[in-house]
Parts: structure tokens; sequence; C-alpha cells
């Protein structure tokens, strides 16, 4: 499935099980730049900025890196990447250090499930400390 | 960077040096003395194919700390004391007795038979001398080999030979020609002697520098000022930039902390240069002739910046 198609997809996925999702999404970021992402995803009062990427070798640190610095732009916390298959285990690692989110998966219905879930899972932690 | 590797390096550019040797030195093995604090920059011309590699030796090394100096102690292989002495064993071809020599000590210092009683006359004649044995005084165990073991003179771990791990000791080549083809590296190398001249500390072409995070980053140079404040970093980048370069060199020097931040592009587009330019990152040319001197130039605004 072509990356553009995968996006589109994920969001209409997200949008059949009721998130308010944005794709593609962009925001003016502090620089003045125009940071575009595949979609967001929005809960309460924040916004999930998403990027899916494919690498057949495994998604690398520059994405996790590229995705750190769009998001710093637009002062977001935070942020998931969708690799596809898999990430690298050095991106995995930096993602960790940076507070983004990876989620591997190997086709649209994983890569749809285990987004929700985690979407889900944070906006109820959201709950629970407010 | 050290001083002795910029030298070198200016070597190596400048066509001066063609061979880069370990020296074996008696007291820490084989080192690269010449070479401290380069190992990286040698590994990473080694990775460019700006120099080839060559096996010059291999060492045993210890497992725990990587020396090779040993002190070589030997042991009773049953009992593991170090209580054994050296004997000969001596055979009388008369009577086909064999002991250890002390046996056939008679007396006024005369050489007796302990078996047949008589006198031994000459070495190789009447008798000879069959093997050099070790006993051991403690368990009286009787053998021709102790057991050797290697105790290290750095970190006092103490091996078998089995345990010993060999290590690779290499001499580097300069491939003259690949420099010639590509003239990233020599600049890179420019760059680093001519910050390092103005007086900062400057580590490159490959450099690893931690950010806040506690993610480690790589860039092309990185310099400071002082003993840990940094003042910039640098990533030489081939062919064009794209967001996704621009932006990863934007996130890593921001999570290091650098005040500037420097990609130098071998293609110009101005497009990214003013995207660059919104991220504070600056893009300067490689082919630019005063490029040097715009480096300069931004890391002296930059300590101007910091003292006002």
């Amino acid at each position: 499935m072509l990356k553009s198609s995968l996006e589109r997809a994920i969001s209409e996925g997200l949008g059949r099980r009721g998130m308010e999702v944005k794709h593609p999404s962009e925001v003016i970021g502090a620089s003045g730049l125009t940071q575009r992402f595949s979609l967001s995803v929005k809960g309460g009062d924040s916004e999930r900025f998403i990027d899916v990427v494919e690498s057949s070798e495994g998604v690398g640190e520059e994405k996790v890196l590229a995705l750190f610095g769009k998001l710093f732009d637009i002062s977001a916390k935070g942020g998931v990447l969708i690799a596809i298959p898999r990430a690298t285990r050095e991106a995995k690692t930096l993602a960790k250090s940076l507070n983004i989110e990876i989620v591997e998966a190997s086709n649209l219905d994983e890569a749809l499930n285990k987004l929700y879930t985690l979407l889900r899972g944070k906006e109820e932690s959201e709950v629970l400390e407010s | 960077m050290h001083e002795r590797a910029l030298r070198l390096i200016d070597l190596i550019i400048n066509g001066a040096l063609d061979e880069i040797r370990p020296s074996l030195d008696p007291l820490k093995g084989y080192n690269y003395s010449l070479m401290e604090g380069l190992e990286e920059a040698l590994e990473d011309l080694h990775e460019r194919g700006y120099l080839k590699k060559e096996l010059h030796d291999v060492v045993a090394s210890c497992p725990n700390c990587g020396s090779e100096i040993f002190l070589l102690r030997a042991k009773c292989p049953y009992c593991g004391s170090i209580k054994f002495s050296r004997g000969i064993v001596v055979e009388h071809l008369s009577c086909g007795y064999s002991g250890l020599a002390e046996e056939f000590m008679g007396p006024g210092g005369r050489q007796v038979c302990p078996k047949c009683g008589k006198e031994l006359k000459a070495l190789g004649v009447d008798h000879i001398r069959v093997a050099d044995i070790y006993s051991c005084a403690s368990c009286k165990g009787v053998f021709s080999v102790p057991l050797y073991s290697y105790k290290c003179l750095k970190c006092g771990h103490e091996s078998s030979t089995i345990e010993l791990i060999p290590r690779e000791i290499h001499r580097y080549l300069v491939v003259r020609e690949a420099l010639d083809r590509d003239p990233m590296s020599g600049k890179i190398f420019e760059v680093i002697r001519r910050v390092a001249d103005i007086g900062y500390r400057v580590e490159g072409p490959r450099v690893k520098v931690k950010g806040r995070s506690g993610a480690e980053y790589d860039f092309t140079i990185a310099v400071w000022e002082g003993p840990d404040e940094l003042i910039a970093v640098l990533d030489f980048v081939r062919g064009p930039v794209d967001d996704e370069k621009l932006l990863s060199f934007f996130a890593k020097s921001l999570d290091v902390g650098a005040r500037e931040k420097i990609l130098v592009t071998q293609v110009k587009d101005s497009l990214v240069e003013a995207k660059a330019s919104r991220l504070g990152v600056r893009v300067l040319e490689l082919e630019d002739e005063g490029l040097i001197g715009r480096i300069g130039e931004v890391l002296l605004s930059s300590r101007k910046g910091g003292e006002s």
C-alpha cells in the first residue's frame, strides 16, 4: 500500500472509531515554517501529531529526529511515529529519550489497532490525571 | 582534539605521511603514540576509504582490560602450588637406573648410582641426561611443564592461556587517490585545524555529543569553548539537503544545546537555506572559498554574543 493511501486509511479508520482526525495535519511553527505531519488526533485539550514512515530496512533515527524537530518547532509535547514494518533498535532508543512513541506494524489493521490502543490509553490516563 | 592528532592530520592531508605504524612499547604493548586521540578519526578515514588497514601483528590481550602486558606465572599443574623445583633425570646406562640427579650424589662430591653402587664416570659415556622435570614440594607431583598463567600488569586479572583474547594490531596506509578525489574530507580537516588555531576545543571528523535527553548524536565537527560549553556543531552533507535532513540536524543540535548550528552542503539550495535560517541553522557551501573564514566569523560572533 502506498504511504499516502496508508495515511488516509489510518485516518479514516480512527475517524470511524470516533476520533477527531486531521489528515494531513499542518501547523505553522515558531520558526514561521509550516510543519506537516501525516495526521493528528485531537483528544481533549491536546493534539497528538503522528508521522507514518515505511522502510523495508527498518525506520531509522533520522525519521525520529525529523519528527522531534517538527514537534519542537510547533511546541507539541510528544508524538507518534508509525514504523512500517518496524523501527531499528537505535531509532527506538532515541525515540524513548525524546519522548516519542513508536508503533511498529506490518499492515494497516495492526497499525490502526495499535495506534488506537495507544491514543485511547493516553486519553484515559489524561482523564485520570485531571 | 589533541595537538599531535591535528599535526598528524596535517601530515596526511599535505602528503607528508603515507603510513601510520604502531610502535611497540615494552611498558604498554603496541600503541599508536603519534595517534593519541586520533583513533576515531583514523577509523573514520578508513571507513571513508582514505586509509587502508593492514594487519601488522596479532597479540594476546587481557580479557578484562585489553592490556597486552603480562607477568607470566608458573604453578604446579596438579595442586596449583608455587612450591616446586626443577630437577634433572639421569639414566645410568650400565644398570639402566633412572632417577633425579641428586639421588646420584655420593660422599665427597662423587656421583654414584644408587641402584648398582658404581661411580659415574662421564656424561654421555656411562650415563645420560634424560629430561628436565619439575617436582612439587606440596603434592609431590612430578611434571615436565608447569601450568602457566598470565597476570595482567594493568588490572591484575589472571588468565589461563585459553582465556586470553587475540587482538589484531593494524597499520594504516594513506590512499592518496581517494583523498585527492574528495574535496570534502580535506575541507573538514582544514576547518578542524583552523578552529583549533583560534583557540577552541574541536573534535572531528566524527564526534559523538550527548544531548539533554540522554541520547548521543553524531556530528562531523563539534566546537567547545572552555571545558564543556558547546559553541557549535557542524555537519558536512553530501548531496542535496531535504527537509528531513534539515529537521533531523535541527533536532539533534537542539538536544545537545549547541549555540551555533552549521550545515555545510555541496549543493546550493536557496529554499533550504531560507527554511534553515528560520530554524536558526546556518547553511554554508563547501565550494565557497571563504567557507573557513565564515565559520570563524560565526564562532567569534557567538563568543562575543556569549560575553555580552
